[in-house]
């Protein structure tokens, strides 16, 4: 991207020359700040770190999300210091909390209120701090900016370790990927403790726009009132934010984000059937579905709403990000529809490594790739496919069959809503490919006749041993089809 | 209130609607538990409510979703 910076504090520091009236941040209480505003608090802010808490370059300090415009202030301040802010959630538990301390080694914990024997700035103290001509040197690309710790849903969590140079790549991955325009502004209800809503925000200073918090979804009317207020021309949305807003509004999410430039949706695949709503109803906005994670965040973009029929397809790679696809030993292979590989990604926006963890580090880090265990390829239309997880193929009598292929194939049959395929234990072939099938309602559906259709339509040795109806697919609590109940059960 | 209480249950069988009394405020029901609770009572009571009602002083507790539920009931 065509900009002279090097960090996110140099765009910071360049918008507040030269806009500095311009809206920088708002939030669900009130709060907003315009770029001179923002960083005459920072630097406030990080004056007292430095004097009153003795906080210093490179070291850590927690940062408790309370979705307010105080936290992003916080990590703005920290970053001018030159010290590595840590999120935790605003709902973290308080053993959360000193693991992810102790792990750290954090001087300060920054939050609403102090937490046991833990050094704290309040915000309340920070917002307090005077005013300061105090200098402060502008962070180095290659020295640590945030660990941003996953949630940790099985075992121990980890702590992914971010540069400044990582952020501005991360920022330029959106601000390209979502053709972001002068003077854009995103709302965020998704928390800023979590590597999407915060690179979001990331974007928005990069882009010299705005960014406005609102503390989740659930009240409506307060996201459609910070909508009017500020002008929104985009949201950025988990797909079962998008959900709860579509039902709880009972459709006046439509006549909201009607005007709207465009709606990114991450963190988690897009099912089909959200896909086609919002294409359905908003078809003036621009829609984009992104690919990453937090060890390499956006490195593919799909703009849904232009390619919104090609199942799989996450898009095309981010301006920063390279894709290739590996085999089980992590070498290079060319990957196809039909042997797909295991997707990995390049680029200055991966992550430097998990936190005192070089094992870990070295098991997903490979010659600069964040591996992972997405099984893909990439089409002769130049666009990225995801087809399964390596944990989801199934292995049958040494053939290794995706799921992904056999549910296309099935999907495609009328009469059918939805399927999973997965692996049942066979003592002797290993697994057995399983179908189950929702049909939709009403749908005059023939078994004998969907069965003949999948002998015509599959290879012989990908053909479901059995096909099983069910009236609905289990899901977990995110929304993501649990193929491991399906696995287990009947 | 009894027949409210089963309801909630129903769909957030953990939460202790018994006692709370800043379910919203403090996290005890998120998004999705919103989002259930809204279709139990709709569908149970027979009553359609709209979003500017979904605010945190008409879920923070049980005896709040039974008034909210008599509020719609009186304006059908």
């Amino acid at each position: 991207m065509n900009h002279p910076f090097k960090t996110l504090h140099d765009a910071f520091a360049f918008h507040t020359a030269h806009t500095p009236d311009a809206r920088f941040f708002a939030d669900a209480r009130g709060a907003c700040f315009s770029y001179g505003a923002a960083m005459a608090r920072a630097r406030a802010a990080a004056a007292a770190l430095r004097r009153g808490y003795g906080v210093r370059p490179g070291e850590r300090v927690l940062v408790k999300c309370d979705q307010s415009a105080e936290y992003l202030l916080a990590l703005l301040a920290c970053g001018l210091l030159g010290a590595v802010y840590v999120p935790v959630e605003q709902n973290a538990s308080a053993d959360r909390l000193r693991e992810i301390a102790a792990d750290t080694e954090s001087v300060l914990l920054i939050a609403d209120a102090p937490f046991g024997d833990m050094p704290c700035a309040t915000y309340a103290a920070l917002a307090a701090a005077p005013d300061t001509e105090e200098a402060f040197a502008p962070p180095a690309p290659a020295t640590l900016s945030e660990i941003l710790y996953t949630t940790g849903t099985t075992g121990k969590s980890k702590g992914i370790a971010m540069t400044h140079a990582a952020d501005l790549a991360l920022a330029e991955n959106i601000c390209d990927g979502v053709a972001m325009r002068p003077g854009s502004t995103e709302l965020i209800p998704l928390a800023m403790s979590h590597s999407h809503g915060l690179r979001t925000f990331y974007a928005a200073l990069l882009n010299g726009g705005a960014a406005v918090l609102s503390d989740g979804v659930m009240n409506v009317r307060g996201f459609f009132g910070l909508m009017e207020a500020f002008g929104v021309t985009a949201l950025d949305l988990s797909p079962s934010a998008a959900q709860i807003l579509i039902r709880l509004s009972k459709g006046a999410f439509w006549q909201a984000a009607k005007d709207l430039d465009y709606i990114e949706i991450g963190t988690a695949a897009l099912p089909e059937e959200l896909k086609a709503q919002l294409t359905g109803h908003l078809p003036g906005v621009r829609l984009y579905n992104t690919y990453g994670s937090t060890e390499s965040g956006r490195s593919c973009i799909l703009e849904f709403s232009a390619h919104g029929d090609k199942k799989h397809c996450i898009g095309r790679p981010s301006v920063n990000a390279e894709i290739v696809f590996t085999d089980d030993a992590r070498r290079p292979v060319a990957a196809t529809p039909e042997q797909p590989g295991l997707l990995a990604s390049r680029g200055p926006m991966n992550m430097r490594g998990y936190w005192n963890n070089p094992e870990l580090t070295d098991s997903v880090l490979i010659d600069g790739f964040v591996c992972t265990n997405d099984l893909g390829y990439i089409g002769g239309d130049g666009l990225v496919y995801v087809v399964g997880r390596r944990d989801d193929v199934i292995n049958y009598n040494g053939l290794k069959i995706a799921p992904g292929e056999i549910e296309e194939t099935a999907e495609r049959y009328p009469g059918v809503s939805e399927c999973a395929c997965v692996g049942k234990a066979d003592a002797v072939a290993g697994q057995l490919p399983w179908l189950y099938v929702v049909r939709e309602p009403d749908a005059d559906f023939d078994p004998a006749a969907f069965t003949a259709y999948l002998q015509a339509h599959l290879d012989g040795s990908k053909l479901p041993k059995a096909v099983k109806y069910v009236d609905a697919l289990p899901r977990t609590y995110n929304g993501k089809l649990d193929r491991k109940r399906l696995t287990a059960g009947d | 209130m009894q027949e409210l209480l089963e309801q909630l249950k129903s769909c957030c069988p953990t939460v202790d609607f018994e006692h709370g009394e800043r379910l919203w405020t403090d996290r005890a029901i998120d998004s999705m538990d919103v989002l259930n609770i809204v279709a139990a009572l709709e569908d149970h009571y027979g009553i359609s409510i709209e979003y500017d009602l979904l605010t945190p002083e008409h879920f923070d507790s049980a005896a709040a979703m039974l008034a909210l539920v008599m509020q719609v009931k009186g304006q059908a």
